[in-house]
């Protein structure tokens, strides 16, 4: 379900990247190409004068499934089908366009105590129903960058839009109306010493509209306003026929990226990407009750040597993150005395909430060249710590997990080069180093739901289990095109910690799909399949 | 005089111009050729030849037309030799460097949404084209229910949206043989309540639907929201003419997806050999919700149209143009799978089926006294049926008369949950025809007439059973004892109009620097098929209708407009046959658990809704304009005013009834274990007031505003066409009678006696300023064009006033007794409902808060959309559009809720591929 996340992200974020991604290319190097000047600066610094000018279709089918514990807010089963896609063209001294469209549908099963869309961007702010269920969903995204040369000079542009519509079918019904703009606008120079320095500074706008009531004439239904370790607003929490919320987000980030010269022996590469994000909610009466501060450092390095007929490269991805939540304080008020009509206004906030989120991907890699062919071994480990707090009531929730793996690919060209294989596996076991809940609701007078929306992310991340990840592509090239598929899985097994259950009575009994309270099984099922045509 | 007029014009100076038209794989046949000022239009043929005879001396800009390619506007100088051209037209694609994608004025009166222009805005139907329209602003547009057309108005309006007449390819398209007159959905029965999904779906006395009309068959629309030919009738509000697509071209294939819409279209035009003509064809498929998560609310709609054209060409010098197009409408929305359907066992089925068939034959004469005749005729028949089976839940046993006549009758008590089956049929054939004759005379040299004259007639015969309940026992909206016995559909008299019309233009060119246009035009019209009582009976309505202009400059070009017209809206069948209210009123009601021992008896009181001096609802018009042009920047202002007292409305009357009652059972008698009778109750007569509704030209509707445009020249710096648009509109919505209001309840074992009739006048306004920036972005290099449409609404206030404001306290001026009396409010009677403490009288005081007369304005607020199209060589087109990409919707404190209060909106967002199946022609 992380990997449901990060995509998603990805794919807001992320410019097109309109090459297939096979093994050989630098991870950094594609992280690059997000922004359209990547594109012209790349011509410079691989001193290639050819037109680079290709497009791609893809179709393509993904399902992830969970057994046992996960990530509620997420839901147990995710699917979709997607049709997409993408192209770069060359116009020579006119610049270069690139652009990328895609269209999605597809469901997210199992959803509980959650109505949002994409909850890690909001939480712990989010509204629910306490009935969950199936969120079908459809997804249009387009992506659109130029950019230009200037002397040494790179200069682009990229816009992005993704807007999805989510909605249930059973009551209380939701929809979601969740839109993702975002502008970059990014430079580079190619220095004479085929080094080069890439700047980028980007602008998005996050807007979610919620809506989620019964169709059933006289249900109600206690709808939740949620705001961490099972706390919700009182007052807002109603029961009602249904609520409406809006969020938004105002995100600014800042890149700066270098390249060592292709030309030696030892390159380096390196990014430093810095993120902000404000995040508030309205309820419908135009309150707004809540909002976070978000800010992401994410360092990335890669070190590399190409010797003959063999590369080692270290690579390390960082993102740290850090998010501060504030409630604000209101005050009711008199506007019209002959017909008792009242009002809101903010008089003050109050900072308790906060959380962190470390991960942490290292890794060395060795491959060897054969000819046109290439096998390669991969050693690394993933660390993650990820904090939660509240100042307040002293509340503490806390995991470190480390994941070390080992990962070996081969590909291999046919000697007319129409075919190409790619197969790839990859072990990894995810190790809980430590962890600690820290979490007791003291007002016995309200229904405590600390179980479904606190209790449950941090079982889920309390786990240790062995993952099994295998990627294959084969490509058959014509003249002016080429067809390929691709096929990408993994299969995850394990266990949640023994010691990691919730001993207290469940509070408000619901029909939501829920984790266990004892120690149960943490297994994963994910599959992506795909064709694709380029040109 | 008029052979002196004639001889005149033999004497002027008249040449003719020749031409064949070019395209890169070809001959342009069928391109339709003219000047625009001279009103002057033929048809090439299907080798592309055409010939424009008698075209007076002097500078023109001839222009040439066809589907699929760009229109070319040559000037051409004709002094004193026929001329031969030979016309180079282009393919519409992005890569050439003139791309018309917004509304363009043409024939100085209409604005014309070219081929170019209706594939770029990627509508779903004909409503979505009116956010090119300066004042309009965009919406959404849901598929799933009716929505009223507007024009120039803050809001809109039944009357408005009945008024507004479609034109498709000359053909008036009416749907005023539609009849649906039934409790619960009609509008004279009670309000609220009722079939909330027929009532949303069916646009009753509304005007055309316009989510039935596929812009996929369209090659251009015009929009005459001023004053209109008196060649066309039966219309108060505006005109839109739509044109279908006809000739050659590659097969299309259009597939569109958005939040709300499914369509898929595919279209292409044949040529059927030498001589043969063309044929094109086409059909979508259109699947639409507006709340993904209502199952009930789905739109599915399949059409296809198939328009023959040719052009015969005669040794004589005469010609003929042929045109005849068969289209069909079918839309099929039943109730799909969801649990709540499941669950309450409803089913609602709504077929939709509509055939058309239009012949239209113009013959070419190009003589002086004449130079065309033409003929349209159309037949269309829709198969219209709502099928419901309805579950009605009652809290208490609802009585049920099954009377046809007033006075007492046996009754019986409804169950208190029942299936209704019922079903409402409407088979409307309409038929039109409409003979034309043109005349175009050069009276002196620069001084040109054009007179066009000719009669319509047009038939609706509804052959529909109408509204028809399965069980007459089970009806399917009984709360408050109103009952119609329906008539059925085809036995109501088919609605028959007759006119006739003249209209000419008058042309003056006195220099090539000055031009003077007068437009002036008199319809005659009647109502047939009535019966004698009707006040329209025999009754011939006029309506003059004028458009003149003033031009002067040459290359900083001023026009001043001004016109005046008067257009008359007619009633529909089902303003003029409503059903008979019955009211049923209990005399006895001795209810009992064992129904055996129950006995009701009802007074029935009927109550006829018809209006026998309904009359044509009339709209006066009256505008004024500036045109500038300079170098390409134009600016164009027009300030209206419209004025219409006499719309249609159902209005609501009391009428005091009194019956027999039969309650207080007499003294010694036991009805225990039997059946009741009258006998064993004392007699006593009871007063109540009954309320019905029948319809009155009663509604008004007073417009007025300045609408205005920008157009400036592509900055080619930013290859970027600006265009800046808007209007501010007033409108005034209110109702010419008087408002009646009964406080009902009791007053000790009585109804109350009065009901107050108030002269209130009320009014509601409503103010609205815009202004539309659209950035068009057209690079040819990378054939791409971006759209950038930001939207301000600067003011928009809405209030409510009547004749007691400041007052809050109402009282009436007349008011009616239990005895049907009107009697006059005197002081004393005013005196005493003012006196709170008098429980009768003072009832009759309606009292208003401050709020409810508080301006309510709102913030100014923006809205920003995007639309990208790339095209990949000639045969695909990619777009991905945005609306409410971002939007500015500040708080605000609410006058008449005293809160803060936001819109919220959610930008809306699809994408759509076009594919040319044809020989690409990039190199």
């Amino acid at each position: 379900m992380i990997r449901k996340f990060l995509i998603i992200i990805s794919s807001i974020i992320i410019a097109t990247t309109v090459y297939s991604q096979t093994k050989d290319d630098d991870i950094l190097y594609n992280k690059l190409s997000q922004t359209a000047s990547f594109y012209t600066v790349n011509k410079q610094y691989l001193n290639d004068t050819s037109d680079c000018s290709s497009a791609e279709i893809v179709a393509s089918y993904l399902n992830d499934k969970t057994d046992g514990d996960f990530l509620v807010y997420q839901g147990k089963n995710h699917y979709e089908s997607r049709i997409s896609g993408s192209g770069v063209k060359d116009y020579g001294k006119y610049g270069i366009l690139n652009g990328k469209c895609f269209y999605a549908n597809g469901k997210d099963r199992g959803i509980s105590w959650n109505a949002m869309r994409f909850p890690e961007l909001y939480l712990p702010y989010i509204i629910t129903d306490s009935t969950g269920g199936d969120s079908s969903f459809e997804t249009y995204c387009a992506q659109g960058g130029y950019a230009k040369k200037s002397g040494n000079w790179h200069f682009g542009f990229d816009f992005s839009f993704l807007g999805e519509q989510a909605y249930r079918l059973t009551d209380p019904r939701v929809l979601n109306n969740t839109t993702f703009l975002t502008f970059k606008l990014s430079s580079g120079k190619v220095f004479n010493n085929g080094n080069a320095l890439m700047f980028s500074g980007y602008y998005m706008r996050n807007k979610q509209y919620l809506h989620d009531r019964y169709w059933r004439p006289g249900e109600q239904q206690r709808f939740f306003v949620i705001y961490g370790f099972g706390l919700y607003d009182t007052k807002e929490s109603v029961v009602a026929f249904g609520v409406s919320r809006m969020y938004y987000i105002n995100n600014a980030g800042a890149e700066i990226s270098f390249l060592s010269s292709e030309n030696k022996r030892f390159t380096i590469k390196g990014i430093l990407n810095y993120d902000y994000k404000k995040m508030y909610t309205e309820e419908s009466d135009i309150m707004q009750l809540y909002n976070t501060h978000t800010h992401t450092i994410s360092p990335s390095m890669s070190v590399a040597y190409h010797g003959r007929g063999f590369d080692i490269k270290l690579y390390s991805f960082t993102d740290i993150l850090n998010r501060k939540g504030y409630e604000n304080i209101l005050e009711k008020y008199i506007t019209d005395e002959a017909n008792s009509t009242y009002d809101y206004r903010k008089i003050a906030d109050e900072q308790n909430y906060k959380f962190s989120n470390i991960i942490s991907n290292n890794s060395l890699r060795f491959a060897l060249f054969i000819g046109d062919n290439e096998i390669g071994f991969e050693l690394g480990a993933i660390v993650l710590c990820r904090k939660e707090t509240n100042s307040k009531y002293a509340y503490k929730i806390k995991n470190l997990n480390v994941t070390p793996d080992f990962k070996t690919d081969f590909c291999f060209k046919t000697p007319n080069h129409k075919q190409r294989f790619d197969i790839g596996f990859k072990y990894s076991r995810q190790i809980s180093v430590k962890n600690n809940y820290d979490v007791e609701i003291k007002n016995n007078a309200i229904p405590h739901v600390d179980f479904q929306t606190c209790f449950a992310p941090y079982a889920y991340f309390s786990a240790e289990y062995d993952a099994f990840n295998a990627e294959f592509e084969y490509v058959y090239s014509f003249q002016k095109f080429s067809i390929g598929t691709r096929v990408n899985g993994f299969i995850v097994s394990g266990n949640r910690l023994s010691d990691v259950e919730y001993t207290k009575t469940v509070g408000y009994d619901s029909v939501c799909p829920m984790i266990s309270k004892q120690a149960d099984k943490h297994n994963e099922k994910y599959i992506n399949l795909s064709v694709f045509v380029k040109f | 005089m008029v052979f002196i007029v004639f001889e005149c014009a033999s004497q002027n100076c008249n040449f003719n111009i020749k031409g064949v038209i070019k395209t890169e794989d070809g001959f342009a046949g069928f391109a339709t050729v003219g000047i625009e000022d001279l009103n002057i239009y033929t048809m090439a043929d299907e080798g592309g030849r055409f010939e424009l005879r008698r075209i007076p001396c002097g500078n023109h800009k001839l222009l040439v037309k066809r589907m699929g390619l760009t229109d070319k506007y040559i000037d051409i100088n004709l002094i004193n030799k026929d001329l031969n051209l030979e016309i180079e037209m282009q393919t519409a694609t992005f890569k050439l460097e003139r791309v018309e994608v917004m509304a363009k004025r043409h024939k100085a009166d209409k604005l014309e949404i070219g081929e170019t222009a209706i594939e770029y805005l990627q509508p779903v139907s004909l409503a979505d084209l009116a956010v090119l329209l300066p004042g309009n602003v965009y919406s959404e547009n849901p598929m799933t229910q009716f929505n009223l057309n507007s024009s120039r108005q803050v809001g809109s309006d039944k009357n408005t949206s009945l008024g507004i007449a479609v034109t498709s390819d000359g053909v008036p398209q009416t749907s005023d043989g539609v009849r649906i007159q039934m409790v619960g959905i009609t509008e004279n029965s009670y309000s609220g309540g009722g079939d909330s999904q027929i009532k949303a779906r069916t646009g009753i006395n509304s005007g055309t639907d316009m989510r039935y009309i596929s812009t996929d068959h369209v090659q251009s629309v015009e929009v005459n929201r001023g004053i209109s030919s008196s060649k066309y009738g039966n219309m108060s509000a505006g005109q839109i003419i739509v044109n279908s697509k006809y000739g050659v071209s590659p097969l299309r294939v259009r597939a569109k997806i958005d939040l709300k819409n499914k369509l898929i279209y595919a279209g292409k035009g044949f040529s059927l050999g030498k001589k043969a003509g063309d044929l094109h064809i086409g059909t979508d498929y259109l699947y639409s919700y507006d709340d993904i998560r209502e199952e009930m609310e789905k739109f599915t709609r399949i059409t296809a149209q198939a328009y023959y054209n040719n052009k015969v060409n005669f040794n004589s010098g005469y010609s003929l143009d042929l045109d005849f197009k068969l289209a069909q409408t079918i839309s099929v929305n039943k109730m799909k799978k969801d649990e709540l359907t499941y669950e309450y066992n409803e089913t609602y089925k709504a077929d939709y089926n509509k055939t058309d068939l239009m012949l239209k034959a113009k013959l070419n004469f190009n003589l002086p006294w004449i130079e065309n005749i033409s003929l349209i005729s159309s037949l269309n028949r829709v198969n219209d049926l709502i099928d419901r089976h309805y579950c009605v839940i009652t809290g208490n046993p609802k009585s049920m008369p099954l009377s046809y006549s007033e006075g007492e009758n046996e009754g019986y008590y409804l169950p208190t949950m029942y299936y209704s089956d019922f079903y409402i049929e409407n088979i409307p054939i309409n038929f039109y025809t409409q003979l034309n004759i043109k005349s175009r005379l050069e009276l002196a040299q620069n001084l040109n007439l054009t007179l066009e004259y000719g009669a319509d007639f047009s038939s609706s015969k509804n052959r529909g059973g109408g509204a028809v309940i399965k069980d007459e026992k089970l009806p399917p909206f009984p709360s408050d004892n109103s009952y119609m016995r329906p008539q059925k559909n085809y036995e109501i008299p088919a609605i028959e109009t007759g006119a006739a019309y003249i209209q000419s233009s008058l042309l003056y060119k006195p220099t090539e620097n000055q031009k003077a246009k007068i437009d002036f035009g008199y319809r005659f019209t009647q109502m047939m098929n009535l019966e004698s009582d009707y006040a329209l009976y025999h009754k011939i309505l006029c309506e003059p209708r004028l458009n003149a202009s003033y031009t002067i400059g040459k290359t900083i070009n001023h026009t001043v407009r001004l016109g005046y017209g008067t257009e008359n809206k007619l009633p529909t069948m089902d303003y003029l046959y409503p059903e008979k209210i019955y009211k049923d009123f209990w005399v006895l009601n001795a209810y009992t658990n064992n129904p055996e021992n129950r006995h009701l008896i009802t007074y029935t009181k009927i109550f006829d809704a018809t209006n026998k001096d309904i009359r044509e609802n009339k709209n006066q018009k009256f505008e004024v304009g500036y045109d500038l042009n300079i170098n390409n920047f134009e600016i164009s202002l027009t300030a209206f005013y419209e004025k219409s007292e006499s719309g249609y409305d159902y209005f609501k009357f009391y009428q005091a009834v009194t019956y027999p009652y039969f309650s207080e059972l007499k003294p010694d008698v036991d009805i225990s274990g039997r059946r009741p009778d009258k006998e064993d109750y004392v007699e006593d007569k009871f007063s109540e007031f009954a309320s019905y509704s029948q319809v009155q030209n009663s509604k008004k509707v007073i417009k007025r505003g300045i609408e205005y445009r920008i157009i400036s020249p592509k900055v080619s710096v930013l290859e970027t066409n600006v265009e800046i648009n808007g209007a501010y509109y007033y409108t005034i919505y209110g109702s010419s009678l008087p408002y009646y209001f009964y406080p009902g309840g009791r007053i000790g074992n009585n109804m109350y006696p009065y009901v107050g009739i108030y002269n209130l006048d009320e009014k509601n306004k409503q103010g609205r300023l815009n202004t539309n920036f659209w950035f068009n972005t057209h690079i040819p290099k990378f054939r791409m064009v971006f759209t950038n449409f930001f939207q301000f609404i600067w003011i928009q206030t809405k209030q409510y006033s009547d004749n007691f404001e400041g007052i809050y306290k109402k009282i009436p001026y007349e008011y009616i007794d239990f005895e049907n009396q009107k009697h006059e409010v005197t002081p004393e009677i005013a005196q005493r409902i003012n006196d709170l403490n008098d429980t009768q009288w003072s009832q009759l005081r309606r009292q208003s808060t401050v709020l409810s007369y508080a301006k309510e304005t709102k913030p100014v607020y923006m809205m920003w959309n995007i639309k990208v199209t790339k095209e990949f060589g000639d045969n695909a087109k990619l777009s991905f559009f945005v609306d409410g990409i971002l939007d500015i919707h500040p708080q605000y404190a609410s006058k008449t809720s005293a809160r803060t209060k936001r819109e919220w909106s959610n930008p809306f967002f699809g994408m759509e591929l076009i594919l040319n199946i044809a020989k690409n022609r990039e190199k």
